[in-house]
C-alpha cells in the first residue's frame, strides 16, 4: 500500500511541476514575501504593524526581526490564498476535466489516491514555506544584516543571531503547519465540488467566515484559524520582549492543527470513496 | 482466468431519484469478440458502463469482470480491464506520451517500450511528443484507445469510442477495434448510438431502451429473425400484382418493381408461384436489411431525430 501510495505521489508532484498554474502561486507568494520585506523598510507603519505594535526601536536588530517577520507574515496570509486557490482546484480539476476516469478505472484505491493528493499538497506546501522562508532571511539580511541583535546604547545583545534563526525555523515550521490545514480544508471542498472554479471559488470565499469565527470565544479556542498568527506572533515578540513562554499556545496549535488535518482528511477519504464519478 | 463470460452483470440496476436509468441489466460477454451494447441516447448505456467500472455504485445487482465483482473488489477487477469512458480526458499540459506513461505507472508494470508500442499502434508515434493540448478530437480519441490498451487488457470498454471523430477517423478506429479482437484476442465491448458501427464490427450485439435490455444476440441472427423487403421484377407486372394480392403479405408496386414484406425462407415460395402462373421472373432481390431497421422496432422510433443515425 505504501509503495502505492509512493508511486501515484510522484505522479501528483510530476503533474504540480509541469503546471504553470502552480509555479504562479509560489511566485505569488514570493513576491509578496518580497514586497511586504521591502514595504517594511520603505514605510514605516508597516513595519510597526509587523510588530505587532511592539514598539519602536532605532536598533537593527529590531527590523531584522521584522523583516523576516515579513516573510512568515506572507506565507502565513499569501500562502493561505495560494493555497485555498491550489487545494480547491486539485481533485475537482480532475472531475471536471475528466481526467479522473482515466485513473479510476485502473487498479487504484480511491483511498491511495486521496492520500498521494494529500502528500503532495504538502509537499507543495513544503517548497511554498521554503522558498518564503528563504526569500525573507535573504532580504533580511541584505537590508539590515545579520548579525546578533544587539542595543545600541547598552551594547547588550538583545538576542543572538542563532536564537533568531531557531525561533524562525519553529516559527516556519508552525506556517507549514497553518497552510497545510488550510489546503486540508481545500482539498476536502475540492472533494465536494466537481466543477474546479467553483470549487476554488468555495475554498477563498469560506474561509473567510471561518476565520471570522476565531473572534467567537466558544470557536477560538479550538479553531484552526485561530492559530494562524501564532508563528508570526512569535518571531514579533521576540524582537521586543525579552522573554516570553509561548508554550501552551504552540501545544493547542499543535493539537488543533494537527485534529483538523485528520478531520479534513478523513471527511475527504470518505466522501470520495463513495463518490460517484459521473 | 476462467472459462466463463469475460464481462457479466446480474440485474445491474441504477435509480436516480424516482427514474431507473438502468433496470435489471443482464448481460454474459464472451471472451475474444467484439461486442455492441446499443441503444438511443439517453438508454443508459454510459451508466451502465460507468458501474461496470465501479465509477458509480449500482442500486442492485451486480458486475463482475473475469468473474471478479467490481463492487466488492473494484482492485483485482480491473487489473483486467482497460476503458475509455465517454470523450477521453488527458493532461493538456502534458505531452501524448506523457500522459501515457504517469497512466502506465499507475497500472503498474508498463514501460517505455511498451508506451511506445502503443502510440505506433493509435498511429500517435509521431505525435507523441507534442503536448495534449493541441491534439485534434481524432488524436484524442486515438490516445484515449491508447491509454485503454496500455495494460494488455483481456477485455476494454469503449464508450462511444468514435464520437466526434471524422469519416476516415471513423473507420480507423473501426479497423484497429476488429484488429484488436482478432490478431490480440481481445475482448472489446463497444458502446454506440451508431447502428451502421455496430453491424460493421460487432459479432454480437445487446440493445438497451429506457434503462432496459430489448434485444441480445449475434446480429446476423437478429437480422435473419426479420422481415426483408424484396423486390420483384418479371415480365407481366400486372398479372403478378393480381397474383401476390390473394397472397399474404400483400404487394406494393408503384411505377417500378413489385415489392413484399416477407420472410426471407419465403422467397423460393413465391418464385414457384409466379413462375407456375406463367410469369418470366428476372429477378428476385432481396434488399439487405440492417439493424437500423431491427432497433427502430425495437426502441419505438421512427426518425433518426434522437441521435439514432
Amino acid at each position: 500500500m505504501l509503495s502505492r501510495i509512493f508511486i501515484l505521489t510522484k505522479i501528483e508532484l510530476y503533474k504540480i511541476s509541469r503546471l504553470k498554474y502552480a509555479y504562479f502561486l509560489v511566485v505569488f507568494v514570493v513576491i509578496n514575501a518580497f514586497l511586504v520585506g521591502l514595504g517594511s523598510r520603505i514605510f514605516p507603519e508597516l513595519l510597526a504593524a509587523l510588530r505587532g505594535g511592539g514598539g519602536g526601536g532605532s536598533f537593527d536588530g529590531y527590523t531584522f526581526a521584522s523583516i523576516i517577520a515579513s516573510g512568515t507574515f506572507s506565507s502565513a496570509g499569501a500562502g493561505t490564498i495560494a493555497m485555498l486557490a491550489f487545494s480547491g482546484s486539485l481533485i475537482s480539476s480532475e472531475t471536471d476535466s475528466g481526467t479522473i476516469k482515466n485513473i479510476l478505472v485502473r487498479p487504484v484505491n480511491r483511498a491511495d489516491f486521496i492520500i498521494s493528493k494529500a502528500a503532495a499538497l504538502f509537499v507543495y506546501c513544503l517548497i511554498i514555506v521554503i522558498i518564503t522562508a528563504l526569500l525573507s532571511i535573504a532580504a533580511g539580511s541584505f537590508l539590515y544584516g545579520m548579525g546578533n541583535i544587539i542595543i545600541p546604547e547598552t551594547g547588550e545583545v538583545f538576542r543572538t543571531r542563532a536564537a533568531m534563526l531557531g525561533n524562525l525555523g519553529i516559527s516556519y515550521l508552525m506556517d507549514l503547519l497553518s497552510i497545510y490545514t488550510v489546503g486540508c480544508m481545500g482539498l476536502f471542498l475540492s472533494v465536494l465540488i466537481n466543477n474546479a472554479g467553483w470549487a476554488v471559488i468555495t475554498a477563498l470565499v469560506v474561509y473567510f467566515p471561518v476565520m471570522f469565527l476565531k473572534n467567537f470565544q466558544i470557536f477560538s479556542a479550538w479553531i484552526f484559524t485561530s492559530y494562524m498568527d501564532l508563528g508570526q506572533n512569535i518571531l514579533r515578540e521576540m524582537a521586543v520582549v525579552k522573554s516570553r513562554s509561548w508554550t501552551p499556545e504552540i501545544y493547542y496549535f499543535l493539537a488543533v492543527n494537527l485534529c483538523t488535518i485528520i478531520v479534513f482528511l478523513g471527511l475527504s477519504l470518505v466522501i470520495f470513496r463513495r463518490k460517484e464519478i459521473n | 482466468m476462467t472459462d466463463g463470460p469475460i464481462l457479466k452483470t446480474e440485474k445491474l440496476s441504477k435509480k436516480y431519484g424516482n427514474r431507473w436509468a438502468v433496470s435489471g441489466l443482464d448481460l454474459e460477454v464472451p471472451r475474444g469478440q467484439v461486442y455492441g451494447f446499443l441503444g438511443p441516447n439517453g438508454a443508459g448505456k454510459t451508466t451502465s458502463i460507468r458501474m461496470m467500472l465501479g465509477l458509480i455504485t449500482p442500486t442492485s445487482g451486480s458486475a463482475a469482470i473475469d468473474s471478479i465483482n467490481v463492487n466488492s473488489d473494484p482492485i483485482n477487477a480491473l487489473s483486467h480491464v482497460g476503458a475509455m469512458v465517454e470523450t477521453p480526458a488527458f493532461y493538456g499540459y502534458l505531452t501524448g506520451r506523457e500522459n501515457l506513461q504517469l497512466l502506465g505507472r499507475i497500472s503498474g508494470g508498463i514501460d517505455n517500450k511498451r508506451v511506445d508500442e502503443v502510440l505506433s499502434l493509435v498511429g500517435l508515434l509521431e505525435r507523441g511528443d507534442d503536448k495534449v493540448k493541441g491534439y485534434s478530437q481524432g488524436m484524442r480519441q486515438r490516445l484515449g484507445l491508447g491509454q485503454a490498451l496500455l495494460a494488455r487488457p483481456s477485455v476494454i470498454i469503449l464508450d462511444e469510442p468514435t464520437n466526434g471523430l471524422d469519416p476516415s477517423g471513423m473507420l480507423e478506429v473501426r479497423r484497429l477495434i476488429k484488429d484488436l479482437a482478432a490478431n490480440y484476442g481481445i475482448t472489446v465491448f463497444i458502446s454506440s448510438h451508431l447502428l451502421h458501427e455496430v453491424q460493421a464490427i460487432c459479432g454480437r450485439v445487446a440493445i438497451i431502451n429506457k434503462g432496459k435490455l430489448v434485444a441480445e444476440g449475434l446480429v446476423e441472427q437478429l437480422l435473419k429473425s426479420e422481415l426483408i423487403k424484396l423486390d420483384i421484377k418479371v415480365s407481366d407486372k400486372k398479372r403478378a400484382l393480381d397474383i401476390l394480392r390473394e397472397y399474404d403479405p400483400k404487394p406494393s408496386g408503384g411505377n417500378g418493381d413489385i415489392t413484399l414484406n416477407m420472410e426471407s425462407d419465403r422467397v423460393p415460395e413465391i418464385n414457384r408461384l409466379l413462375v407456375e402462373s406463367g410469369i418470366d421472373v428476372f429477378a428476385l432481390v432481396p434488399r439487405e436489411e440492417s439493424l437500423e431497421k431491427f432497433f427502430l422496432e425495437l426502441t419505438g422510433y421512427a426518425s433518426g431525430d434522437r441521435g439514432i443515425s
